[in-house]
């Protein structure tokens, strides 16, 4: 019996320690302005098959991943938050990192209120 | 809100700036601790190029065009201008002083219904508790109409809260949700949590969720403590009626280390006079005092993702009471002729929680609660003596997790309680009931959570419990929310709820009369052997609307929630002189219905409208089918809140009015009384108002000033023979209204942060 526990504890373990080594969590920069953006943002991201969590900061504009890495990339899932009308860039110290822009279509596409390229947008959400 | 002190400083690697490039790092201190700023936005003046800084907070910027001047900025801070090529290795910005605080200033209502959550939840903050006169956790309320506050008896002063038209007993009552109102508790628990230590009340109407026990039957309230890492550096309230009765609260917070907080929270009143106004020889309250300490540590460690909490709470409580010549005499004897009695009670309790959060997946953590509890309350009534003493630990293991992603969550753990009583009664001097026992459970519970973050949000819980005195039984509990419209909310619950009642404690109002305690043949009262469980299930469907009405918010609420018993702890207190408990032999209910409208008339003003409809009913052996005792049928709330503007020191008036009426009430029958010792059988209809205006002379102090009972409404016979206390007919216990006449009040809140 303790024996059948004991195995049974190391192979849930395993399982456990497998789960989160294949667990990353990154931080990139979503351009947006308001709720809407954000919960649009964090829906799709949801929606990606291997992500497990994605949480935008309005204020800073930084978008929180927590993805399984065998599952998808993070270059896939910034194409896939510019593909919905927000422009996305990774955080690094690399200079040449350029911002993935998200199609002018699409982006006109977005309710007044999430044009976060509209500078009086902007000022408009404190 | 927590504030965060921003110092934004630069160091170059290189010290004097000749290269095209130039690198640096932004980090905010946070806590005497360096933090790295993820996300500054650095460019240079003329706008021909930028950067952001990197997740160590480090920028690296090229200067093709030679500017000198460039920018950091950072959305919530100000944006700072700083000069290329002066040789220092560290810039402190704004020293010694902080940056203009930006504030968003918006209307937030203090207490509010729940739009997100499944549950149908209420919160009140602590800007709402302020509104309320005095003083403890059961007078907190008296601005909140889900939650109804009553006099218990004509003797003890005690306040009892009602629920969807059921008392106390029936809530699921947890401090920083551990279960603590409970047990012993019951008779006196609500007057050991002072007001000023209530950071906020959660109210969830309907069964609770799984993770708290399978003890909720018509809901849950549970009351967050002030958190010594937040909490003021000094707070001093102090308190005093037309009654006599004095108050202090002192708390006091600092920190033993960076990650270390500790506060002390001390509560202090007592009565030394008391007077008997409506002239029946008794005392229309106790005289008394009490004495409460916590001490609380919390520990914090963001980088690791811990936070703990180690509390440590003591209670003294004593109080006499009785009639005007026992009072007088009490300090030279304690054995009188006269009618009267004391209750005392001795609270030691300890709190252990700690809780782990992975900070890169913050979606998994793990908590751990622990409480150990040791209470000694003894009371005497005239011939009759309660004594209960009572030792409970209560564990909770709490997993929480993800499926897939973090629209479905889950919530898993175990949970250990145990509660050892030592519990005697001496009722009347005629029986001696010796009921102590030994009570434990052991239960598992699971609780997935859907949410889209739009529409739909769905709780499924699940619990398994073994109990010694009831054996193993499953408490399943669901919850629904649907965003019909936006704002348009339509919430569903149903539940099971299990508990054991204790019955001494929860009733103890009725030793304040010469009742003589019966048990029906087959439940002996030797550990209530013959006392089953109580079992209830509660459903419930609770509508929110959300519009606009001249461009200003309102919302309207209507709840109908039903607590269907299959069991319960039948008190039968409807033949005079005699208390009788028994198991419910048919059905016994409790339909409660609630319309509640609330308009934010300007930035100052807000009103609340509420009516209940409360049917409660239960089947007594001998009298058939009867509302509940005491139980209103009809409630209409009203309350107006004004909130002026503020001054440039912050300060300002506010002004708050609630009227209550409180509809006819059932009372028990008196009718085999001799003629002089019977009362009506319905109550009197009350119209109650309570006021109170607040001076804010600035953030640090505050002066507030109000009357309860502004009518001066007092209800007549509330002790029947009152002249006679040890005959058989002596009775406090129907008790439907204030006591006392108008009174007043005035306290002073100081502040130091």
């Amino acid at each position: 019996m303790k024996l059948k526990l004991s195995i049974l504890m190391g192979l849930l373990f395993a399982f456990y320690s497998q789960v989160i080594s294949q667990t990353k969590s990154e931080t990139i920069l979503v351009n947006g302005v308001c709720g809407m953006c954000e919960k649009r943002i964090e829906s799709n991201c949801l929606n990606i098959k291997g992500v497990k969590m994605a949480d935008w900061n309005r204020e800073t504009g930084t978008l929180k991943i927590v993805f399984n890495e065998k599952k998808i990339s993070l270059d896939a899932i910034s194409k896939s938050i510019a593909s919905i009308g927000h422009d996305t860039k990774l955080i690094t110290s690399d200079v040449d990192s350029r911002w993935i822009t998200a199609p002018d279509e699409v982006y006109e596409k977005l309710p007044m209120c999430c044009k976060y390229r509209d500078e009086e947008v902007v000022k408009n959400h404190p | 809100m927590n504030r965060i002190l921003l110092y934004i400083f630069l160091f170059y690697s290189n010290f004097f700036v000749f290269s095209q490039e130039i690198t640096g790092k932004v980090v905010e201190i946070i806590d005497n601790e360096e933090m790295p700023v993820v996300g500054a936005n650095v460019y240079w003046i003329d706008n021909s190029g930028g950067t952001i800084s990197n997740i160590d907070g480090e920028f690296k910027l090229e200067n093709s065009k030679n500017n000198s001047l460039f920018i950091i900025s950072y959305v919530g801070y100000q944006n700072d201008t700083l000069e290329v090529g002066n040789s220092f290795s560290k810039i402190v910005l704004k020293k010694d002083s902080e940056l203009d605080e930006v504030s968003i200033e918006y209307n937030r209502k203090s207490s509010s219904v729940s739009l997100l959550s499944s549950s149908n939840v209420i919160n009140i903050s602590s800007e709402e508790l302020l509104k309320a006169a005095c003083c403890n956790l059961a007078e907190s309320f008296e601005t909140t109409p889900s939650i109804d506050v009553n006099f218990s008896d004509a003797i003890s002063g005690r306040k009892q809260i009602n629920m969807l038209g059921l008392s106390s007993p029936n809530i699921l009552m947890s401090i920083e949700n551990i279960p603590s109102i409970r047990g012993s508790l019951q008779s006196y628990g609500l007057a050991y949590i002072p007001g000023t230590w209530i950071e906020s009340i959660q109210i969830a109407k309907g069964s609770g969720s799984v993770v708290n026990g399978y003890e909720s039957i018509s809901g849950q309230i549970n009351a967050e403590l002030r958190k010594p890492l937040v909490d003021d550096k000094l707070f001093l309230n102090l308190f005093a009626n037309q009654m006599e009765r004095i108050e202090l609260n002192t708390h006091f917070t600092g920190n033993i280390s960076t990650k270390i907080d500790y506060g002390i929270y001390f509560h202090t009143n007592r009565k030394d006079a008391s007077a008997d106004n409506n002239n029946d020889g008794f005392r229309d309250t106790p005289t008394g005092n009490q004495l409460n300490i916590l001490n609380r540590f919390q520990y914090t460690n963001l980088q690791k993702g811990i936070v703990g909490f180690f509390d440590f709470n003591y209670v003294n409580d004593n109080r006499v009471y009785g009639e005007n010549e026992y009072i007088d005499q009490f300090i030279f004897n304690e054995n009188q002729n006269f009618w009267g009695g004391k209750s005392e009670s001795e609270i030691l309790k300890t709190n252990f929680k700690l809780g782990y959060v992975n900070p890169d997946i913050p979606y998994r953590s793990l908590g751990i609660q622990f409480a150990f509890t040791n209470i000694d309350m003894g009371s005497t009534f005239g011939n009759s003596v309660h004594d209960s003493r009572q030792i409970s630990t209560y564990s909770n293991l709490v997993y929480n997790s993800i499926i897939g992603n973090t629209q479905n969550k889950i919530k898993t753990g175990i949970s250990f309680s145990y509660d050892n009583y030592d519990e005697f009664i001496d009722n009347l001097g005629l029986n001696l009931f010796d009921i102590s026992r030994l009570e434990k459970s052991i239960g598992a519970y699971f609780e997935y959570n859907y949410d889209d973050s739009d529409k739909l949000n769905l709780t499924a819980g699940i619990r398994y419990d073994n109990h010694n005195k009831i054996g193993s039984f499953i408490s399943p509990r669901f919850h629904l929310k649907y965003s019909v419209l936006p704002k348009s909310i339509i919430k569903l619950s149903i539940g099971k709820a299990t508990r054991i009642a204790n019955i001494f404690s929860e009733n103890q109002k009725l030793f304040y009369s010469s009742r003589q305690i019966l048990f029906t043949e087959d439940s002996s009262p030797s550990d209530f052997s013959g006392l089953n469980a109580e079992e209830a299930l509660n459903y419930g469907i609770s509508i929110i609307n959300s519009f606009k009405v001249f461009d200003r918010d309102s919302q309207l609420v209507l709840d109908y929630y039903i607590t269907d018993f299959q069991n319960k702890v039948v008190i039968d207190w409807e033949t005079p002189s005699i208390v009788n408990f028994y198991n419910l032999t048919g059905k016994s209910f409790s339909n409660s219905f609630q319309i509640q409208y609330s308009y934010n008339i300007s930035n100052s003003i807000d009103i609340l409208f509420a009516y209940k409809n409360t049917i409660a009913k239960t089947d007594y052996i001998s009298q058939g089918r009867l509302k509940n005792p005491l139980t209103p049928e009809k409630r209409v709330f009203f309350n107006f809140a004004y909130d002026g503007p503020k001054n440039k020191k912050g300060g300002n008036w506010k002004y708050d009015l609630t009227y209550n009426h409180i509809g006819e009430q059932r009372l028990p029958s008196t009718l085999s009384n001799p003629v002089e010792y019977r009362i009506s059988n319905f109550s009197e209809r009350l119209n109650l108002i309570n006021t109170q205006i607040t001076r804010v002379f600035s953030e640090k102090f505050q002066i507030y000033l109000g009357v309860e009972n502004l009518t001066n409404y007092r209800q007549k016979n509330t002790i029947l023979a009152p002249d006679e206390p040890y005959g058989d007919y002596f009775d406090a216990t129907y008790v439907y209204g204030p006591i006392f006449g108008r009174m007043s009040y005035i306290g002073l809140r100081y502040y130091i942060n």
